[in-house]
């Protein structure tokens, strides 16, 4: 469920701040998903790889270099598009969840 | 999970830490060969590295965190046809050949110290179709095998079948054509 819900998390986030990959996570656990590393980096690479998201290397005083991700005019595109068919879906989620309530 | 809870980290990560983090890119560097071509993967690899060795939690953390090297893998394949293992299959057909050879002379010096237990003896055994013969007498202690087929067919069979298997090859004849760039 979270994974197929991740990109459109993953891709609004980056749209609101540029972030590094485990910013994301801790991001994402802020919101009270516990997300693990092992979802999120193949998730942004993914993303990378579509062109959804740009990236640019920020040297870090604390190791390696970090990959900070920016959205795309694509990805925003992208992001839109994962919205409306989530909200079609978590709507349709919502009219089949209430019906089963409202039966006796 | 929070900055909070961060334990700040010596920049220089400690050997054994290193050896960890290689071993564990290793086994995840095999099991990508299933999902991604080489220049990706290795991009991949490098990438994962530095997110490792920056991650403020600590390696060990860090590690865990990823899941299993297997389960890493096939997160960064998103579902496509997995690709066969070759490196995997190099590195169990490896692993078979040494375990025959281990076997090989272990039973060759157990018939020896047999024999050599009650010389002056001649021994005669097969294994795994090959001939073995043992002696022990007051001038000489040894061991022969005949160098007949089965001293090569018999490795080379054991090699190619752990290759095949190691390498998951039926996967050569599932596959779409579909690969990540």
């Amino acid at each position: 469920m979270l994974r197929a819900v991740l990109p459109l998390l993953t891709l609004t986030l980056i749209g609101e701040n540029e972030s590094y990959g485990y910013q994301l996570v801790e991001r994402l656990a802020g919101l009270g998903l516990d997300v693990s590393t092992g979802l999120v980096y193949p998730a942004l690479s993914r993303l990378e790889r579509d062109g959804l998201v740009s990236t640019r290397k920020v040297t870090s005083s604390n190791g390696p270099p970090r990959k900070y991700f920016a959205l795309t005019a694509a990805g925003t595109k992208a992001r839109s598009a994962a919205k409306e068919q989530w909200l079609l879906v978590a709507a349709a989620v919502h009219q089949a969840t209430e019906k089963e309530h409202l039966q006796p | 999970m929070t900055s909070s809870t961060l334990q700040t980290e010596d920049p220089r990560p400690s050997f054994p830490a290193r050896l960890r983090t290689e071993t564990y890119l290793a086994r995840v560097d095999w099991h990508l060969e299933a999902v991604m071509n080489g220049k990706h993967r290795r991009s991949t690899i490098r990438e994962l590295r530095q997110a490792i060795l920056s991650d403020p939690r600590g390696i060990d953390v860090s590690l865990d965190d990823l899941g299993s090297p297997k389960s890493l893998a096939r997160q960064y394949g998103d579902d496509e046809d997995l690709q066969p293992l070759w490196s995997i299959g190099v590195i169990s057909a490896g692993s078979m050949l040494f375990a025959y050879w281990i076997l090989f002379l272990t039973f060759a010096f157990g018939m020896l110290a047999a024999t050599d237990s009650s010389t002056p003896m001649k021994a005669h055994a097969e294994f795994l179709f090959v001939d073995v013969t043992t002696f022990s007498t007051a001038e000489a202690v040894g061991i022969e095998w005949t160098s007949g087929w089965a001293w090569l067919i018999v490795p080379a069979i054991i090699g190619v079948v752990s290759f095949l298997l190691g390498a998951r090859c039926w996967r050569l004849f599932g596959r779409s054509g579909r690969r990540t760039p």
